[in-house]
C-alpha cells in the first residue's frame, strides 16, 4: 500500500451519472522537440510526406510549401507564421505544442501564488490560464494565444527565478567562505600541536643528556 | 467444524491470489492499452485500505479499497478523474468482480497529486442489480 496522504473526496452516484452525460475529451500535448519552427516546418512539409499513401493535391501543396520554405530565412518568424498556418490548414499537419506546454504549465502553475507567495490578481489570472492551457494542449496557435495573455505571468516568473539564482548563489557564497574559515581554523590547531609535541620532545631529549 | 476451518483458510488464501491475480491483470492491460495508444493515461491499481464507511458483507479487513493512479504527465482536473471513475464503474464485469473479492472503495488520484476521488462500489452493484430487475 503506497500514497497514504491522499485525501479522497467522495462521489456519489449522481454526480458520477451526470458526467457520463458530459464525456471529458482529454487534450493531449502533441509531441515532438524541435530547435526551431523552420526545422519542424521543413519536415513535416517534406513533399515525400505525402506520397504514401499518395495525395496528388497535398503532394503539390507541400511541393509549393518546401520551395517558399528554402527561400525563408531561420529567424523569418512572420513569414514561417504564414507558412505554417498554410501547412496545418492545407496539408493537415500537426503541429507539435509539447515544449510550449510543458513550459506554460511551469509558468503559469496557480500554486506559486499561494502560501508566502500570495497575489490575488496574479492567482486569479494564472488560475484561468492553466484551464486553458489543459483545454487547449494540442493547438499550437491557442497555446501562443495563451503565451500573449500570460505575460504578467511570465514577467512575474522571470524576476522570481532570479532572485531564487541571486540567493543561491549567495548561499553558497557563504557556504564556501565557511568553509576556509574552517580549514584555516584547523589547520592553525594542528599548528600548534605540532608545536607543542616538539617542545616536548626537546626537552625529553635534554632530559636524557642530563 | 475442523473441516470448516480449514475450508475457510484454503477459501482465504485463493481470495488472496485471486486479487492479485486482478490487480496484476487490470495493470497489464492498462499497460497494453497505452502503449498501443487506445488510453491517453496509464492507469497504476493497488490495493489501498478503503473507507470503513463503505463496507458490505464481503468486503476485506483493511484491504478493501482499489485504488488507481493515473499517469498522464500532468495535473489533472476534477471533471476528468471523475470522468475516469465512471467508465470504471460502468464495466459491470469488473464492478462485480471487484466487489465480490472484497472490494468496497474506489480510489483514483493523479500522480504527484495530494487528493483524489471515492466511490462506493455497493452503490453500483445495487443500480446494476435494480436495471437488471427492470429488464426481465
Amino acid at each position: 500500500m503506497e500514497d497514504n496522504n491522499i485525501i479522497f473526496e467522495p462521489v456519489d452516484i449522481d454526480m458520477s451519472s451526470q458526467s457520463k452525460k458530459e464525456p471529458v475529451v482529454f487534450k493531449q500535448p502533441i509531441p515532438g522537440r524541435y530547435r526551431n519552427k523552420y526545422e519542424e516546418l521543413i519536415e513535416k512539409c517534406a513533399p515525400e510526406n505525402f506520397m504514401d499513401p499518395y495525395d496528388a493535391k497535398k503532394v503539390d501543396v507541400a511541393n509549393e510549401l518546401y520551395s517558399l520554405l528554402l527561400d525563408t530565412r531561420v529567424d523569418d518568424h512572420p513569414t514561417l507564421n504564414v507558412l505554417r498556418k498554410r501547412a496545418v490548414d492545407e496539408l493537415g499537419i500537426k503541429i507539435s505544442t509539447e515544449r510550449l506546454y510543458q513550459e506554460l504549465l511551469q509558468v503559469c502553475n496557480p500554486k506559486q501564488y499561494t502560501g508566502d507567495n500570495y497575489n490575488r490578481d496574479l492567482l486569479s489570472l494564472s488560475n484561468e490560464v492553466y484551464l486553458l492551457i489543459l483545454q487547449n494542449a494540442d493547438d499550437i496557435f491557442a497555446l501562443e494565444d495563451i503565451w500573449r495573455q500570460a505575460q504578467p505571468i511570465y514577467d512575474d516568473y522571470k524576476c522570481r527565478q532570479e532572485e531564487l539564482l541571486q540567493r543561491k548563489q549567495e548561499r553558497e557564497k557563504e557556504t564556501l567562505q565557511r568553509q576556509q574559515e574552517r580549514e584555516k581554523a584547523d589547520n592553525k590547531e594542528f599548528a600548534v600541536f605540532i608545536f607543542f609535541c616538539l617542545i616536548v620532545l626537546f626537552l625529553a631529549i635534554i632530559a636524557a643528556f642530563c | 467444524m475442523i473441516e470448516n476451518i480449514w475450508n475457510r483458510i484454503i477459501s482465504w488464501f485463493r481470495d488472496r491470489s485471486e486479487r492479485r491475480r486482478l490487480i496484476r491483470s487490470f495493470n497489464d492491460a492498462a499497460r497494453d492499452a497505452f502503449v498501443a495508444g487506445e488510453t491517453p493515461a496509464m492507469l497504476v491499481a493497488s490495493i489501498s485500505k478503503g473507507d470503513s464507511a463503505y463496507r458490505h458483507y464481503f468486503s476485506k479487513w483493511l484491504a478493501s479499497g482499489f485504488r488507481l493512479k493515473v499517469l498522464s504527465g500532468r495535473p489533472l482536473t476534477r471533471e476528468e478523474m471523475i470522468f475516469i471513475g465512471t467508465s470504471i464503474l460502468n464495466d459491470e464485469q469488473l464492478v462485480r468482480r471487484l466487489y465480490v473479492l472484497g472490494w468496497d472503495t474506489l480510489e483514483i488520484y493523479g500522480e504527484n497529486s495530494t487528493s483524489g476521488f471515492k466511490w462506493k462500489l455497493s452503490d453500483f452493484i445495487s443500480q446494476i442489480h435494480v436495471i437488471g430487475s427492470q429488464n426481465s
